[in-house]
């Protein structure tokens, strides 16, 4: 079962179409074969009828011979003149007829055959040697080996199988009745012979042989002859009409037969009836003779119609067995020739499919994809193809056109995969840098963590020294306050020593306006004195200039406009100096008013000053005495936070220890990333043997 | 010989006083527009207008200061064509005359193109005084300008 299993996964559609069909031609080739064996059957055993008929025939005429040479040769012991003259034609008709039963190759009838043979060469051979009693014997021994082998011949060649009622009757008619009847009236004309050729006239013992003959006939064998023959004529009427040669032939000799042989049985019992009157012998031999002329008449008649009749069915029967096996040759090549177009109409889609689909399995996905959108399948797919035929609705074409839709499917599918596969690549990559980068944050993080864990422990320390600071400060703020109380009171005399010193500049003040004024009026003089000496000078030159003008004329004028222009010069140069000087003394006094005015300036702030220091230190030593118990809550919530630093350092190492742990899970999805990554790029490349591109 | 001694800048120049008429005070003058940048503009004496030019601005090229010292020195201009003309010249430090022989005088050995009008060169009282030529004080387009009809003096 399992080899058939594999033998069958071997085969193509095609082939598996093929062996359905084969296996369904092999019933039917061994039903033709016993149909054919039957026709066969049946048309041996008509040959063998046929056949058969013959023997019977020719052994009938043997018979017939026999029984008048028998006839013949006690009628010529009787009057002892042989005439073989008359013999030899029968004797050659008896030659003839065992060499034609001698080349029959029954094997059943053999012996029969051979032994009639024999004794036949026998009773030639013999000629006149052997004394007329032998001679009868031997005659008397073929007639019993005849009738032997017509018994034997009816058996032998089917004559009593015949499946036709039409000739089995027949048979009947021309075979055992015949038989019998023909051998009681050779019974009753051997009687009527015999006495003929003593010479002597029937006795009362001759006629009541001859009755109980003749009376079996009429009695007995002629009632069933006659059922037998109008059985055969009804059942021939039925199968060929009313005007067949049997019909019109058979039933009048019969009834000539039945006739001359009725005569004789009449004969014989008014002949018995009337006692005492010896009948002469040849009247009823005369009419045995014609009786059986009759008889064998209607036997060659009948056994023709037999013989015509075999020969009919047996061309029937071939006929029919011919057509039966044209029938069934025509059938089993309809049945071949629907059987191929079916299958060329499943495989030849099916291959076009399993060429699309082996594309696709190749991967050459966008091939198959562009066979199915070039309408390719179209004629498969849609309602109408091209050539108009209409919808196929079998499966292949569901097939197909699930295939094609498939290949659709599959072509953006993949088309869709190689996008979201490069996303995902994409993605991954992007989600690899930034894994990589929480990474290298967190280990920033961690370095962070671990800074701000030892700044928070200087921070505790620190706060510690601050408190301890903080109580130093606390005592010297307290010092300053007493210290500040004395300062106050100092400040008091300072700021009257100011005020006289405010005084004193004020008049100073005043007294440099007074210089100022009194050398502005000095400066007038000097001005006046200056611009007397300028005229001097300015006359001294044009007298100077008109003395040269005037040349030696002039003498001593010259020399006096010189004299005259040295002492302008020297009291210009005078009134300079002193202007000069009156110009630096007013320049200092102004300088001397300005700062004495910038001094009273400053004084006046100082006292300002002074007051604000007075007002300030006040409020300072109010300050410091309130600063205390400030201090002590400076000092509670330094040591607050000193605490809070120690628990910030804690909490340091505990978030450095989560973001060790961070750093480890961060690695680990780093490697899961890349998995996934490989991972993608391993399902593109699997998917990348489906090219979409051509 | 006796020049007028005056300061242009930081040097120190002479004027041959036979060609001054008269040393006055610094006088007030009317600006000519338009005219060089040493012409000082036109001033009144003795009831006549003159044209007068700043020497410090000619020489020293700038513009001599207000003092006491500077002063207006009315001059007789000599024109071409043989008449002359009073013209006002104000100078710094005109306050003093000196007698100079003629030939202590040396002859001016570098000629300037553009100051042609210094004549001579004297070593008076360890300072140089440079003399000036009256005749070559002004170009001729100046010239023509302040004087285009003058009168004689």
């Amino acid at each position: 079962m399992e080899q058939i299993n594999r033998w069958l996964a071997r085969l193509t559609i095609a082939h598996k179409l093929i062996l359905s069909g084969i296996v369904f031609a092999l019933p039917i080739a061994v039903l033709l074969y016993y149909v054919t064996t039957e026709y066969n059957r049946r048309i041996n055993t008509s040959q063998r009828e046929v056949e058969g008929t013959a023997v019977l025939d020719v052994c009938r005429g043997l018979r017939r011979d026999l029984w008048e040479i028998e006839s013949r040769s006690s009628l010529a012991t009787a009057a002892a003149a042989s005439s073989p003259d008359d013999l030899a034609e029968t004797r050659q008709r008896i030659a003839d007829a065992v060499a034609t039963l001698q080349r029959g190759e029954d094997a059943m009838t053999k012996s029969l055959i051979d032994r009639l043979s024999s004794l036949w060469r026998q009773l030639e051979a013999s000629g006149s040697a052997i004394t007329p009693a032998e001679r009868a014997t031997l005659d008397h021994q073929m007639v019993e080996t005849t009738s032997e082998l017509i018994l034997v011949v009816l058996d032998d060649f089917s004559l009593n199988l015949d499946p036709e009622l039409l000739t089995t009757e027949l048979m009947y008619v021309t075979g055992p009745h015949l038989l019998q009847s023909q051998a009681a009236l050779a019974e009753a004309g051997s009687v009527a012979l015999n006495a003929k050729a003593q010479g002597r006239r029937l006795d009362a013992r001759d006629l009541s042989q001859m009755q109980a003959q003749c009376g079996a006939l009429v009695s007995a064998d002629f009632p069933r002859m006659r059922y037998s023959l109008e059985t055969a004529l009804r059942e021939d009427k039925r199968l060929h009409g009313t005007d067949s040669s049997f019909q019109k032939s058979v039933p009048p000799l019969f009834e000539r037969y039945v006739e001359l042989a009725t005569q004789l049985a009449s004969a014989v019992s008014s002949s018995s009836e009337q006692a005492g009157v010896a009948p002469g012998p040849e009247r009823f031999v005369q009419m045995a003779l014609a009786a059986e002329e009759a008889g064998v008449t209607l036997g060659q008649t009948s056994t023709q119609e037999l013989r015509t009749l075999l020969l009919k069915r047996l061309a029937a029967e071939r006929r029919a067995r011919a057509e039966a096996l044209l029938m069934s040759l025509l059938c089993v090549g309809l049945a071949a020739a629907v059987m191929a177009v079916v299958t060329r109409n499943i495989t030849r889609p099916l291959a076009r499919v399993v060429n699309l689909t082996t594309d696709i399995a190749a991967g050459k996905v966008k091939v198959a994809f562009d066979r199915v959108q070039s309408g390719e399948f179209r004629e498969f797919i849609s309602d109408d193809g091209p050539s108009g035929r209409v919808r196929t609705r079998d499966e292949i074409c569901e097939l197909i056109r699930a295939v094609s839709t498939m290949t659709e499917s599959l072509h953006g599918l993949l088309f869709k995969v190689m996008q979201a596969c490069n996303q995902v690549a994409g993605s991954a990559t992007q989600a690899a840098a930034a894994v990589r980068e929480v990474e290298a944050s967190v280990s920033e993080q961690a370095a962070s963590t671990n800074e701000v864990s030892a700044t928070s422990k200087e921070i505790y320390a620190t706060v510690q020294e601050l408190a301890r600071t903080m109580d130093s400060v606390m005592k010297m703020a307290s010092d300053a306050a007493h210290t500040a109380s004395g300062g106050v009171d100092n400040l008091n005399g300072i700021r009257s020593a100011i005020d006289g010193l405010l005084s004193s500049s004020a008049a100073m003040t005043r007294t440099f306006e007074s210089i100022d004024e009194k050398a502005g009026n000095i400066d007038q003089v000097i001005t006046t004195i200056t611009k007397v000496a300028n005229r001097t000078n300015l006359l001294s030159l044009n007298a100077a200039i008109e003395a040269e003008k005037a040349g030696e004329k002039a003498g001593g004028f010259s020399v006096v406009a010189l004299e005259m222009r040295r002492l302008a010069d020297r009291t210009a140069v005078a009134a300079l100096d002193i202007e000069r000087q009156i110009r630096e003394m007013q320049r200092a006094v102004r300088e001397g008013v300005s700062r004495v005015e910038s001094y009273a300036q400053q004084t006046q702030a100082s006292s300002a000053a002074v007051s604000e220091l007075s007002s300030g230190l006040g409020q300072v030593i109010e300050g410091t005495t309130k600063l205390g118990p400030q201090f002590e809550v400076v000092n509670s919530s330094m040591q607050m936070q000193s605490q809070g630093a120690g628990q910030i350092a804690d909490a340091m190492v505990n978030l450095r220890e989560a973001a060790n742990q961070t750093k480890a899970s961060m690695a680990e999805f780093r490697k899961v990333s890349e998995d996934l990554h490989n991972a993608v790029r391993e399902l593109q490349a699997e998917v990348g043997r489906f090219s979409t591109a051509s | 010989m006796l020049l007028l001694i005056f300061q242009a800048g930081s040097q120190t120049y002479g004027l041959d006083t036979r060609q001054v008429i008269e040393v006055a005070p610094y006088p007030l003058c009317t600006p000519l527009p338009h005219a060089p940048a040493y012409v000082a503009g036109l001033a009144t004496w003795r009831g006549r207008t003159i044209p007068v030019i700043d020497l410090c601005a000619l020489i020293a090229g700038t513009p001599a200061r207000p003092l006491l010292s500077t002063r207006l020195l009315v001059v007789k201009y000599a024109l071409p064509e043989g008449r002359s003309h009073p013209l006002g010249l104000v100078a710094e430090k005109a306050v003093e005359t000196i007698v100079l022989e003629e030939t202590r005088l040396e002859p001016q050995k570098v000629r300037i193109p553009d100051a042609p009008y210094l004549d001579g060169t004297a070593e008076q009282a360890r300072r140089l005084v440079q003399r000036l030529a009256l005749d070559e004080l002004l170009p001729a387009s100046v010239r023509a300008l302040l004087f285009p009809e003058s009168e004689a003096v």
